[in-house]
């Protein structure tokens, strides 16, 4: 991988993580775990048969389309946007992650034997999950937050193991995530509907 | 057929198929039922691996299922930790046709059973933890049927035991590593510490089970029940498996003082919490807090007489949490509040009922001539003779949930009425009653009772 590639996957991902936190337009947020995916799949074809890596792709976007079906069936889905406040400090923390992701991910190639470029790429994906997760109580973004730390801890794992099995039950952990989201999201909209 | 054929492929097919006829209930729980019991006898009457003589016909059945490199592996030693988590399967299934017949419990009820079963099955062990993950995905529907709101409890429930398996995983790799390079010390270390977090997650060990009570008032208690009862268990044999199979972690001084501290750490929170709970659904939570940390702090004696009290544990545990679980379902179904005050003066309405809650959690917090004491009291001893702050911990604990018991006999007997009525069904009557007396039965026999189970330790020859 070159420096620019590097550079340039490590500012799409960026983006695509940071957009997760400052709005709650459910279009976007799909799309913007497209985006993630696509980079994860950059990342883990380093190291991996393309064929192989092909699959956190084309699973990660099943994920998204499984999310995005039940998401419409919810009409109040973008009822309640986050007030400004909230998204400047979820983004402030964000830019924080970043920094730590920075920081950290290269003194850990002594922990995993891994590019420090995807070192950070994982390093930020992970804690920018743990931010979603611990900073709402929304069954869609909660979903959003698992996968997204879920996918950084794929591209650090795909350095070290390789096997056909774990990949094969990672995309059915992955698949049974988004449909667990899309079982809540059909909860919440027959709740609503009441 | 192998024997993960039978104990894994046939039940997760039977989920599959139990899912399809989810509209017929009746017929679902029965097959649910009948199904479980058939392969709980299987376990404890044939042999794995051996031949086995029927009439005329002799055949033997294989111990492996090779899958994509991989293999399940059920040996001989392995047909009680079978006949106990299908045992528990018969039970739950059963009683759920009168505490909570839920459509969706008996398919992912025996989905969670498979799948729990080839996390115990699967080579190499780093494998369980993407299988225990995706029982705990099936568990969701369990825990939120259609109906029911989706709470924070419940989300926390999947985001901890999400966060779980990602560190098992690497946990797993770096055992892989360090036994190829065993001179390197650091590596050992760090599998251990990411092993032990992802443990701390899936049990909920202290300081990361504010999850537990929250998820009890947002469920049915007898589902919560179910999938609490199942997940500890399962994640138990699981963690003492993974101390079998690994030379490191037996030889490790420091894991056994780790488990030690969280044990005893999670014993008295536990208690204390319990002692000034006035929710019945919290208490329950707390109530399988305190019983993790007893299984921990009895492996964390690594003795001969720790491991055997370990498995001597289970029964009353998982009895202690069966009839605690259904008594609350029968108050939840006819819409009494689970909370002090809402059960306040109802054992003149629901005399087996108060007499199972009682019974439960007496047990639970060691009270002489019930299931828990003679457990407890070895533990106690075990405890006295190296580890006297772990002793006095599970004391202070011990007291305070003896208190919550002692709470809940005022808040039950507490009434004006003069008269005494049994709004209980039949069946009710008899599952409460009988459920008491069991635990009655093992507290003043328990070396009949503790024998058989012992044998669930033949699965782990190494850690003697």
């Amino acid at each position: 991988m070159t420096p620019l590639t590097s550079v340039v996957s490590l500012i799409l991902l960026t983006a695509a993580s940071l957009s997760l936190i400052w709005t709650n337009k459910w279009r976007y947020n799909i799309a913007s775990i497209a985006v993630q995916y696509l980079i994860v799949f950059w990342y883990v074809a380093q190291v991996w048969p393309i064929g192989l890596a092909a699959i956190k792709l084309i699973v990660g976007w099943m994920a998204g389309a499984v999310l995005g079906a039940s998401v419409t069936a919810n009409p109040r889905r973008d009822a309640e946007p986050p007030v400004i406040s909230s998204r400047i400090f979820r983004l402030i923390a964000g830019i924080f992650i970043l920094i730590l992701a920075l920081s950290a991910a290269p003194r850990s190639v002594d922990w995993i034997p891994e590019q420090p470029s995807a070192l950070i790429a994982s390093v930020f994906l992970i804690g920018m999950g743990l931010l979603n997760l611990s900073t709402t109580n929304d069954p869609l973004r909660v979903i959003i937050g698992l996968l997204t730390m879920l996918s950084g801890f794929e591209i650090m794992y795909a350095a070290v193991v390789n096997s056909v099995l774990v990949t094969g039950l990672l995309a059915l952990v992955t698949l049974g995530i988004a449909l667990t989201g899309a079982y809540w999201l059909s909860l919440t909209s027959s709740e609503d509907s009441e | 057929m192998s024997a993960p054929v039978i104990w894994i492929v046939i039940p997760a097919v039977m989920g599959l198929v139990l899912w399809l006829l989810r509209r017929n209930q009746a017929l679902s729980f029965t097959v649910a039922v009948v199904g479980c019991l058939l392969l709980t006898i299987m376990a404890a009457v044939v042999p794995i691996g051996e031949p086995v003589t029927l009439g005329s016909l002799t055949f033997t059945i294989p111990t492996t299922l090779p899958v994509l490199g991989r293999r399940f592996v059920l040996t001989n030693a392995d047909r009680m930790m079978l006949t106990l988590l299908y045992g528990l399967g018969t039970v739950w299934f059963g009683l759920a046709m009168i505490a909570w017949p839920h459509r969706l419990f008996p398919s992912f009820g025996l989905g969670m059973l498979a799948v729990m079963v080839a996390a115990l099955a699967v080579e190499p062990f780093l494998y369980a933890a993407l299988l225990v993950e995706t029982a705990v995905l099936f568990s969701v529907p369990i825990l939120s049927p259609p109906g029911r709101k989706i709470g924070l409890g419940l989300q926390r429930y999947l985001i901890f035991q999400t966060l779980a398996f990602p560190l098992v995983l690497f946990a797993g790799w770096a055992l892989g590593a360090a036994e190829a390079n065993p001179t390197n010390v650091i590596l050992f270390q760090r599998a251990s510490l990411l092993l032990g977090m992802g443990f701390a997650f899936w049990l909920g060990v202290f300081p990361f089970y504010n999850w537990l009570p929250m998820m009890m008032t947002e469920t049915h208690p007898f589902a919560a029940g179910f999938v609490l009862s199942l997940l500890t268990t399962a994640v138990l044999l699981l963690g003492l498996d993974f101390i079998n199979s690994t030379a490191f972690l037996r030889s490790s001084a420091t894991l056994f003082t780790v488990l030690r501290i969280t044990g005893a750490l999670m014993v008295v929170t536990a208690g204390l919490w319990a002692a000034f709970q006035v929710n019945l659904a919290r208490l329950f939570g707390y109530a399988v807090i305190f019983e993790t940390g007893f299984a921990l702090l009895a492996i964390s004696v690594n003795s001969l007489s720790g491991w055997l009290l370990f498995a001597a544990a289970f029964l009353p545990r998982l009895l202690g949490l069966l009839i605690f679980a259904f008594s609350l379902a029968v108050l939840e179904n006819q819409g009494v509040p689970l909370t002090f005050e809402g059960v306040g003066g109802l054992i003149r309405f629901y005399p087996l009922v108060g007499l199972g809650l009682l019974a439960a959690v007496f047990s639970m917090g060691g009270f002489p001539l019930l299931a828990g004491l003679p457990v407890r009291l070895e533990i106690f001893e075990q405890l006295a003779v190296s580890f006297r702050s772990a002793l006095i911990a599970a004391g202070i604990g011990t007291a305070g949930f003896l208190f919550a018991a002692i709470q809940l006999l005022a808040a039950l007997v507490r009434s004006d009425q003069k008269e005494w009525v049994s709004m209980e069904t039949w069946w009710q009557r008899i599952i409460l009653g009988g459920g008491s007396l069991f635990l009655l039965a093992f507290g003043v026999f328990p070396s009949s009772f503790y024998q058989s189970i012992l044998f669930i330790l033949q699965s782990f020859p190494q850690i003697f």
